[in-house]
C-alpha cells in the first residue's frame, strides 16, 4: 500500500507541483468568472440586497443591446482602441528604429528613460496629464499660447476628450512598441542589412524589404497585447473624466464599474463585463490563429 | 568624395541624436514637471505663466506624508506589493518547475491556459471577487488585496519562470539526480539558487504590477488598507484640489519605479518584451 502510494506520487510529481498554483487560480479567477456569468443571467441589485436574486435568462443581454448608452460605450471603446493602437504602432516603429541607430550617444540611458511611461502607475499618468492639460494654468496650454494656439479644452470638452485620452495612451504605450522594435533589431545579425546595402538597395528599400519583415512577428504580438489592454482601459480615463463629459469617454470597463459600484446593479454590470470578456477572447482567438498560421 | 561622405555622416549622427533627445524629453518631461511642482511653494504650482525659477521647499512633502498620513498609505502599498509578489513567487516557481521539467498529458495547453489569465479584463473578476471577499470577510484586508493581485501576478510569474527553467541545462539536473539528489532537492539546492535573474525579473514585475494596480484596490480597501494610487486619486476629489501635494504624491509613486528601471534595466527589458520577442 505504502509502495503503491509512493509509486503514484513519483509518477505524477509534475502534476502535484502545479496543483497549488492551479487551485489558487481556480479560486480567484475561474470561479469568479463563472460567478460573473451566473450573475449576468440574474436580476439583482447590491444596494437592495434584501431582495433575493431572480433568474431572468438573457434579459440583461437583450436590455444591453437595446441600451443606447451601451451602444455609445461600445463605439467609444472601439474608437479609442483603434486610434490609440494604430498611432502607437506607427510612432513606435519610427522611434524603435531611431533608438537602434548605431550612432546614438548615451544609448543605454536614453533607452531606459524612454521606457519610463510604461512602468509608471497608470492612475498617476492620468492625474499628471490632468495637471499639465489644465485649461487655466497648465503648462501645455501656456506653451501653445506662446505660438498662437489658444483655447484647447482637452478633457473638459465633449469633442476633445476622447482624442485627449488617445494622446495620453499614446504617450504611455508608444515606448512598448518602440522597445519591441529596438530590442528585436539589436538582437539581430548585421549581415542581412549589410548585404542589402552592398547590393545597392536604398535605405527605404532596406527598411521596407529587410527590416519590416524581420519585425513582423514581434510587432504582431505587441499589437495583440496592446489591443487587449486598450479594450479594457480603465485607470487613466477613470481618474481624468469618469467617462465624461457626458458619455464622451465612457469605455466598457468604466460603464461596468459605474453600474456595479455606484448604482449597485451588479447583474447588469456582470453582463457588460462578460460582453467585454467575449470580445477580448474572440479577438485573441482570431489574431492568434492568424499569426500562428502565418508563421 | 570622401569628405562629403564623412560630413554627411556627421550631420546624420547629429540629427539622430537630436531627435532621440527630443523624443526622450517628451516621454520624461511630464514626470520631471511633477517633481519640480512638488518642491514649489504651494501657491506657485498653479501660477500662470508657469514658473521655472522658484525657492525650493519640502513643505508639500511634509503635508502629504505626515498631515495627510501619506506614509501609512505608502506602507500599505509596500505590504500589498511584497505580499503578492512573495505569494506568486512561492506558488509560481513550484508550478513553473512542474511545467518546465515534467511531462504529463495536457502540459503545453495548460501552460498556455496559465498565460491566458493575463488577458482577463479585470472588471470581469472585480465584481464577483468583491462579493466573494465580502462573504469571506476578507474585503478591506491586506490578505484580500494580496489575493486579488495574485490574479495577474501568479500567471505572469509562472509563465516567465517556466521560460527560465526550460533554458536551464538538463545535464545538471540529470547529474544531480544520479548523485542521489531528489527532484525537490534539486529544485531547492540547485535550480532556485542558480535562477537569480529569473526570480529577480519575476519579483520586480510582480512588485510593479501590484504597486500600480488601481481597480481592485479602489473597491477592496478601506481607509486603513488603502494603497497609494487610490490615495493619490482621492487627493483631487475634494472641492478644492490640492495640486501641490498631489504633485508630491505623483513623484512619490514614480520614484521606486524609476530606481528599479535604472538599476535593473536588463531584467526589465527581458520581462517587458517577454512573449513578444522570444515568441
Amino acid at each position: 500500500m505504502n509502495n503503491r502510494f509512493k509509486q503514484f506520487f513519483s509518477k505524477n510529481f509534475g502534476v502535484l507541483l502545479i496543483i497549488p498554483a492551479f487551485a489558487m487560480l481556480m479560486a480567484i479567477s475561474i470561479y469568479p468568472l463563472i460567478y460573473c456569468a451566473v450573475l449576468s443571467v440574474q436580476d439583482w441589485n447590491y444596494l437592495r440586497a434584501y431582495l433575493p436574486p431572480s433568474f431572468v435568462g438573457i434579459a440583461n443581454y437583450v436590455n444591453l443591446f437595446l441600451d443606447p448608452i451601451f451602444a455609445n460605450t461600445l463605439q467609444v471603446s472601439l474608437l479609442f482602441t483603434f486610434m490609440a493602437v494604430s498611432l502607437e504602432v506607427a510612432l513606435g516603429i519610427a522611434i524603435g528604429v531611431l533608438f537602434s541607430n548605431e550612432h546614438l550617444k548615451f544609448a543605454k540611458v536614453l533607452r531606459s528613460l524612454m521606457l519610463l511611461p510604461m512602468v509608471v502607475t497608470p492612475v498617476i499618468i492620468g492625474l499628471t496629464w490632468k495637471t499639465l492639460l489644465n485649461q487655466k494654468w497648465g503648462i501645455v496650454n501656456y506653451s501653445l499660447s506662446q505660438v498662437g494656439i489658444e483655447g484647447i479644452q482637452w478633457y473638459t470638452s465633449p469633442t476633445e476628450a476622447l482624442p485627449t485620452m488617445v494622446l495620453i495612451d499614446v504617450w504611455q504605450w508608444t515606448p512598448f512598441v518602440a522597445l519591441v522594435v529596438f530590442a528585436t533589431l539589436l538582437s539581430m545579425p548585421r549581415e542581412p542589412f549589410e548585404a542589402a546595402a552592398i547590393d545597392g538597395a536604398s535605405r527605404l528599400q532596406i527598411f521596407r524589404h529587410v527590416t519590416l519583415p524581420l519585425l513582423r512577428g514581434g510587432i504582431a504580438l505587441a499589437v495583440l497585447i496592446r489591443l487587449i489592454d486598450a479594450l479594457r482601459e480603465f485607470d487613466k480615463i477613470y481618474v481624468l473624466t469618469r467617462g465624461g463629459p457626458g458619455h464622451a469617454t465612457d469605455v466598457l470597463s468604466i460603464f461596468g464599474y459605474r453600474t456595479a459600484f455606484f448604482h449597485g446593479y451588479v447583474s447588469y454590470a456582470s453582463a457588460i463585463s462578460f460582453v467585454l470578456f467575449v470580445i477580448i477572447i474572440a479577438l485573441c482567438t482570431v489574431l492568434l490563429t492568424r499569426v500562428i498560421a502565418r508563421k | 568624395m570622401r569628405r562629403t561622405e564623412k560630413s554627411r555622416k556627421r550631420i546624420e549622427t547629429f540629427i539622430v541624436n537630436l531627435i532621440a533627445l527630443a523624443v526622450t524629453a517628451w516621454f520624461v518631461f511630464p514626470l520631471v514637471w511633477q517633481l519640480l511642482s512638488s518642491i514649489k511653494p504651494a501657491p506657485e504650482v498653479t501660477a500662470n505663466p508657469p514658473l521655472f525659477i522658484f525657492q525650493p521647499t519640502l513643505q508639500n512633502w511634509e503635508t502629504l506624508l505626515i498631515e495627510k498620513g501619506g506614509i501609512s498609505y505608502l506602507i500599505n502599498s509596500i505590504i500589498v506589493a511584497a505580499g503578492s509578489a512573495g505569494l506568486s513567487l512561492v506558488l509560481g516557481s513550484v508550478a513553473a518547475y512542474g511545467l518546465a521539467r515534467f511531462t504529463f498529458r495536457g502540459r503545453d495547453s495548460l501552460a498556455l491556459d496559465f498565460l491566458s489569465f493575463r488577458m482577463f479584463p479585470p472588471i470581469v473578476i472585480v465584481i464577483p471577487l468583491f462579493l466573494i471577499f465580502q462573504q469571506l470577510v476578507i474585503k478591506n484586508t491586506y490578505f484580500g488585496l494580496i489575493l486579488a493581485h495574485a490574479t495577474f501576478n501568479l500567471p505572469f510569474t509562472i509563465w516567465l519562470l517556466r521560460g527560465f527553467f526550460m533554458e536551464f541545462p538538463v545535464e545538471i539536473e540529470d547529474a544531480s539526480l544520479v548523485d542521489g539528489c531528489t527532484r525537490m532537492g534539486f529544485f531547492w539546492r540547485i535550480l532556485l539558487p542558480l535562477s537569480g535573474p529569473g526570480l529577480a525579473t519575476s519579483a520586480v514585475f510582480s512588485l510593479i504590477l501590484s504597486w500600480n494596480e488601481f481597480m481592485f484596490a479602489s473597491v477592496m480597501s478601506s481607509q486603513e488598507t488603502r494603497t497609494l494610487p487610490v490615495f493619490s486619486a482621492s487627493l483631487l476629489e475634494h472641492y478644492v484640489a490640492d495640486w501641490s501635494q498631489f504633485a508630491a504624491a505623483c513623484t512619490l509613486s514614480v520614484i521606486p519605479v524609476l530606481v528599479v528601471m535604472l538599476f535593473a534595466q536588463k531584467y526589465m527589458i527581458k520581462g517587458l518584451t517577454y512573449g513578444a520577442i522570444h515568441g
